[in-house]
């Protein structure tokens, strides 16, 4: 009888690591809770930026936002990114834009109008070209702008919050729902994040071909 | 009678261009397009004027429309642009170059309280497309640009 049993566990653990192995290659992406790994990314002053530099030694998290230049939702989105920026990084909350489209696809999005933009608007927050594409695959990044909050846990980058930024891309005053706010105010009092995931309507990635 | 019959004409010409023009939508109305029970293949494809992937298929589906007529299938388009952008490029984009085509602007940007309604699997990406047929309990989401030959196989399968 326990031998059954001890074939049925063996055979039941072997077709489950088989459902779970047919599954991996469709998935990719960060979920909540999930680890997030550094990257070194090409800002527009030229440096690389990663969030384990000694410049972010002390912080407590990231916000880490996918956004481009040439989407109308990145550009309603703006002014917001530049006011999280402005308010969290001060409370140890860095804000990091990444741009993750291909330029030969997306034009408006090459490293040069990158460079125009950020210039043109002051960017407070360091604003990287995704040049192999690489870190937005790994953290899921589907559209712009897509944004990720990790807070650092015993030096680890532990994904807190995944979606939009709020639920008004109209207008900024009449969002009801700040969610990427609430979420970094909930991490920086060590409480836990209440709305870990939103959908909202943003422009694909342009994938390399 | 010329001086009767031209106002008439320039009336019903601008009743005509109306006619084409997208009509504005809310959820509720969204919601009701979506479990409309006619036994016919609705093909809802979700776009905007800003979407280059999606203006890139949508003369697709406005030749599958076309071939397509009197069979029991129809199309309905619902954009997302910005309410505040329908005059200026939603309007004239439609008249231009998907006459007679029936366009909605879904004007609803609490995005998460619906895209998950749509598909569980959307994360709000478009183009993406919904095939659906109630009375046969058809639910075929596709969440990326189609091509030309997809599009046509997807029809051909639940036509």
């Amino acid at each position: 009888m326990n031998k059954i049993i001890k074939s049925i566990s063996i055979f039941s653990i072997v077709v489950g690591a088989m459902a779970v192995f047919a599954l991996s290659p469709m998935e990719h992406g960060y979920k909540v809770g999930d680890v997030a790994t550094d990257f070194e990314l090409k800002n527009v002053d030229g440096n690389m930026v990663s969030l384990g530099q000694i410049k972010y030694s002390s912080a407590k998290g990231f916000i880490v936002v996918f956004t481009c230049n040439h989407c109308p939702f990145a550009k309603k989105y703006e002014e917001r990114i530049i006011a999280l920026s402005k308010k969290y990084e001060p409370l140890g909350f860095p804000l990091v834009a990444i741009n993750p489209n291909d330029p030969e696809i997306q034009p408006e999005d090459s490293f040069e109008n990158m460079q125009r933009l950020a210039k043109e608007k002051s960017y407070p927050f360091p604003y990287l070209i995704d040049e192999t594409q690489k870190t937005t695959y790994a953290y899921g990044a589907e559209k712009t702008p897509h944004v990720y909050v990790v807070k650092k846990e015993a030096g680890k980058l532990k994904v807190a919050y995944i979606g939009a930024i709020d639920d008004n891309v109209g207008s900024a005053k009449d969002a009801k729902a700040k969610y990427v706010e609430t979420a970094v105010d909930e991490i920086l009092a060590g409480k836990v994040v209440s709305k870990t995931m939103t959908k909202a309507v943003g422009c694909v990635i342009k994938w390399k071909q | 009678m010329l001086k009767f019959l031209l106002p008439l004409a320039l009336f019903l010409i601008s009743l005509l261009s109306f006619a084409q023009k997208p009509k504005t939508i809310k959820w509720a109305e969204m919601e009701k397009m979506l479990n409309d029970p006619s036994d016919s293949l609705t093909v809802i494809n979700f776009w905007a004027t800003w979407c280059k992937p999606c203006i890139k298929e949508i003369p697709h589906f406005e030749t599958a429309r076309k071939t397509k007529a009197g069979k029991p299938i129809r199309f309905w388009y619902v954009s997302l642009d910005f309410i505040d952008q329908k005059k200026a490029r939603l309007d004239p984009f439609v008249k231009a170059r998907m006459n007679g085509a029936k366009v909605f602007l879904l004007d609803e940007t609490n995005y998460d309280k619906w895209i998950s309604k749509i598909d569980p699997s959307w994360s709000g990406g478009i183009p993406v497309t919904l095939f659906v047929n109630n009375s046969k309990k058809i639910h075929k989401f596709y969440n990326s640009e189609l091509s030309e030959a997809q599009l046509n196989e997807i029809i051909s399968t639940h036509l």
